[in-house]
């Protein structure tokens, strides 16, 4: 038996699968969503070792005990903060029940005291009431080159806790350029939710500007189809969608771009 | 057919990103996310608590990304750390409750121009690959829906090649006898 034994399957067959396959792939939003969780995660099992010590190894006592009263003084930090800007439930269990119900909001900073940069991960859900466009644009969030000096902080959370809007604002990281484009990315994607197509065309010419040849090239070329097609440009879109199907015909997006802007008769 | 997400290029980046870095972990999520999230639905996962899972898998990449020689490719190293979480999770007694908080259904994920028609499609895939042969099932959605090669496919099933070849050539054909019978009713209306 080889590989030549083995029959390709039809056009009617290879369509029904790449429908499986788009029904089946990961949401954008969940897939931002666990990535803020992941980075959280990260970040707080980071801080206190400052990103040098080796997984396994146990901070030393006095260093731990600092580390917990650190927390403590962050949550009870947060938890004001929280309780006079947001006016909402503090209980992480409730927050985590609201995150998962809704692709809109800022993780819970208030264990590890990082609310920076992934703070808005999935800024394109964070004030959208509407639906996401189903695009996925795969970004992981804010990446950091180096964890070590970003995760010990010494600026005490409640300075550190930005508000909403700094949250939403904070989505582009200056020092690492992946980051930064994703941000860029993320807000495109945001404004396009809001129903601010233009804006959107805008961040991600932008975007193409400052990263020609950034690592979000196929998530922005969808992007820009959707936005493209919602700003009433459905020729430019098609086009547009016609070259990504071209670049990228293999990419999870491509179904969805390619349904974003159908001809009408 | 080409890998949907990753392809060697990509793989090439992820054992160059360096070790237990977020960036690197980032890499991998950003690469192979939708990967994992296939696999962990596929291994019976249900929608409440993919994403519980989905973290678990990534911080477990995160911790032991160091332990990756690169001798297998990303994916069959981060498939294998996928069911080794959906194990754990299968078993673990405190999900209890939270496996029976899946059964609510999720909410919609607003997509607005998913059509009827995908979703039947999407509906006949998923009702074959119930009714298919799990050895046969593992290999089919591997290649032809994850778009891995067939052999880092027997690798990272454990299967010879020939086997894995056998198994797929068996699969595709009970596919297209499938969507010939779906076919068969509408061109006779």
């Amino acid at each position: 038996m080889s590989m030549n034994d083995v029959h390709d399957l039809d056009e009617d067959a290879a369509g029904l699968l790449a429908a499986y396959r788009a029904e089946e792939a990961m949401p954008a939003p969940t897939r931002a969503r666990v990535w803020q969780r992941i980075e959280r995660d990260v970040r707080a099992s980071a801080a206190p070792s400052a990103g040098l010590r080796p997984a396994m190894r146990a901070p030393p006592r006095a260093r731990r005990t600092a580390i917990a009263v650190v927390a403590l003084v962050a949550a009870a930090g947060l938890a004001w903060f929280g309780a006079q800007e947001l006016q909402r439930d503090s209980s992480p269990r409730a927050q985590e029940a609201l995150d998962s119900y809704a692709p809109t909001q800022a993780p819970n900073t208030a264990v590890e005291g990082h609310p920076p940069a992934n703070a808005a991960v999935p800024t394109g859900e964070t004030s959208a009431p509407a639906p996401a466009p189903a695009i996925a644009p795969s970004i992981p969030t804010a990446a950091p080159t180096s964890p070590t000096v970003r995760d010990v902080d010494p600026v005490p959370p409640s300075r550190r806790t930005p508000s909403p809007r700094e949250a939403e604002g904070a989505s582009i990281d200056q020092g690492d350029p992946l980051a930064a484009e994703a941000g860029l990315v993320r807000e495109a994607q945001a404004a396009l939710t809001r129903g601010g197509a233009e804006q959107a065309l805008d961040l991600l010419s932008r975007c193409a500007r400052e990263f020609p040849r950034g690592a979000l090239l196929e998530e922005r070329a969808a992007l820009r189809v959707l936005a493209l097609c919602a700003a009433g440009k459905a020729k430019l879109a098609r086009r547009e969608a016609a070259a990504f199907a071209r670049r990228h015909g293999a990419s999870p997006l491509a179904p969805r771009v390619a349904a974003a802007c159908p001809e009408v008769p | 057919m080409r890998p949907p997400e990753a392809g060697r290029a990509d793989d090439e980046q992820v054992r160059e990103a360096g070790p237990r870095t977020l960036a690197a972990t980032a890499e991998i999520y950003r690469r192979h996310a939708g990967f994992v999230w296939r696999v962990v639905r596929r291994l019976g996962v249900p929608d409440a608590a993919a994403e519980d899972v989905m973290h678990e898998v990534f911080m477990v990449v995160h911790r032991r990304h160091a332990e990756y020689d690169g001798r297998a490719s990303p994916t069959t190293w981060l498939y294998h750390l996928a069911r080794g979480v959906v194990s754990n999770w299968k078993r673990g007694a405190a999900r209890t409750e939270r496996r029976i908080a899946s059964l609510v259904p999720s909410p919609p994920q607003g997509d607005p121009e998913d059509d009827a028609s995908r979703r039947e499609a999407a509906l006949f895939v998923r009702r074959f690959l119930a009714d298919l042969d799990a050895d046969k099932r593992e290999v089919f959605e591997l290649v032809d829906i994850d778009g891995l090669g067939v052999p880092e496919v027997a690798e990272l099933v454990g299967i010879n090649v020939n086997t894995a070849y056998s198994r797929l050539r068996a699969a595709r054909a009970a596919f297209q006898r499938a969507v010939s019978r779906l076919r068969a009713p509408t061109g006779a209306a």
